[in-house]
This record gives C-alpha cells, structure tokens and sequence, in this order.
C-alpha cells in the first residue's frame, strides 16, 4: 500500500508514501478518493507530510482526488503542504484551488461536527 | 479517445477527439505532451471542441500539461471549452487557473499578441 488510510473524526485521512509524488501512489491517492465517496465519506483530508515535491503527473492526480471529490458533493483538504510544493502550486496558479492546513489535525479539526455526513447538498 | 496535433508559428494545438476520461489513450496524450515540451514546446493550445465527455482524470491531464509548461516557463491555453467542461472547472475553482478561448484561432492570436 502506498497511500495509507485512517478515519480521524469523520474524517478520512489519506497519506501518500512518496518522496517525490508522481508514481503509482498518486493513482493509488485517486482511486481511494473514488472508493471514499462511494462509501459516502465525503470529508478528506491529504496529509502530505511525507511528500517533498510532486511532479506534473503528481499534480494532475490531485486535481482528478479533488475533482472526483468536489463532484460528489464532498470536500478534499490539504495538511502539512512542503514548501516546494506550495510553490508548485503557485508556478501553476492552483493555491486557490484548495484549501490548505498547516497541520492535519486543524484540517480535520475544520470539518466541525463529526455527526453529519460532510456533503454540500447543494454543490455549486 | 483519439487526438490530433498541429503546429502553427512555433504554437502547438492539440485536439482530443471523444471520451477525455480515465484510460490508456489519455496517458498516452499526457506522455505525448510532456514529450513535445522536453523537444522545445513552449505555447500551447488544447482545443476541447471535440470532446465529448471528460471526467476527473481528464481534468487531471490538463493540469498536467499546465504544470509541464508553467514548469519552464510555457504557457497552456484552452479553447472551445464545452458547458459541461465549464463546470467541472467551476466546482473545482480551476476556472481561473486555465486561460481559455473561444476558438484555437482567438488562442492563437492571444498568443501573438503577447497575453
């Protein structure tokens, strides 16, 4: 397994094991994603604690996480983003794109009430 | 998914022809950009007109191919950007990420008129 999985909260929490993010784990990161909004866990946090730098391949599985999230309804955090990745992120103009924590507890601490499902009923 | 490239003035234009969704032939598209930008590709245009339907993977290659070229200093633009594309740029705020044109030809000129 190289992107390992754990439930903090209501929240899952997904950790790829890459250095540098672009290889099987970042498919691995999608399909995850895919598998959680089946289940209908639709609040996710990425913990990239472990993750340096990522390379475009990297990036675009991200954005196919977020997009499979945000087209469910559901919401994909970012925690602990390195500084060469956030400056990635800026080069492509993504900052915006996602919402960032410094830690993965705030990120999962942002989701508030563990009760409900996590869903925008009405995704815009 | 099938694609076709030109180049015009030093612009390379690709047209992804069908179904942008997850699959061998759009990881070959991915490999085929990245080659063009290690042989000098710096501006380029995906026109989308002819896509029918793109999924979050689809998604996931044009990022790619921004990040390619943003990279070393290129830069991607977008044309003929169907409504449902659209959307799928919106609910992921990529909307203002991707520069986009209503025809290749208007990204061309953009291109030459230095924007």
């Amino acid at each position: 397994m190289r992107v390992a999985a754990a439930e903090e909260n209501g929240v899952v929490v997904f950790a790829p094991k890459a250095v540098v993010m672009g290889g099987e784990e970042s498919s691995e990161l999608h399909e995850k994603v895919r598998e959680s909004v089946k289940v209908r866990k639709y609040r996710m946090v990425v913990d990239l604690s472990g993750v340096e730098w990522m390379n475009s391949r990297g990036l675009g599985f991200l954005i196919a996480a977020l997009s499979t999230a945000s087209a469910a309804g559901g919401r994909l955090r970012l925690a602990e983003v390195s500084p060469k990745v956030r400056q990635l992120l800026g080069i492509v103009g993504l900052i915006a794109s996602f919402e960032i924590y410094p830690t993965v507890e705030e990120a999962v601490g942002s989701f508030g009430n563990p009760s409900s499902d996590g869903r925008k009923r009405n995704p815009e | 998914m099938k694609y076709e490239t030109k180049e015009k003035e030093g612009i390379v234009i690709i047209t992804p022809k069908g179904k942008m969704t997850a699959g061998p032939d759009l990881e070959k598209l991915h490999d085929k950009i990245k080659e063009l930008v290690r042989i000098g590709a710096r501006r380029m245009v995906i026109d989308l007109g002819e896509v029918e339907l793109m999924d979050s993977r689809g998604l996931g290659i044009l990022v790619a191919a921004l990040t390619s070229l943003k990279n070393v200093g290129g830069e991607l633009k977008l044309s003929r950007i169907t409504n449902k594309i659209q959307s799928l740029l919106v609910i992921t705020h990529l909307s203002t990420v991707f520069k986009t044109f209503s025809s290749a030809d208007e990204a061309l000129k953009s291109f030459k008129a230095g924007s």
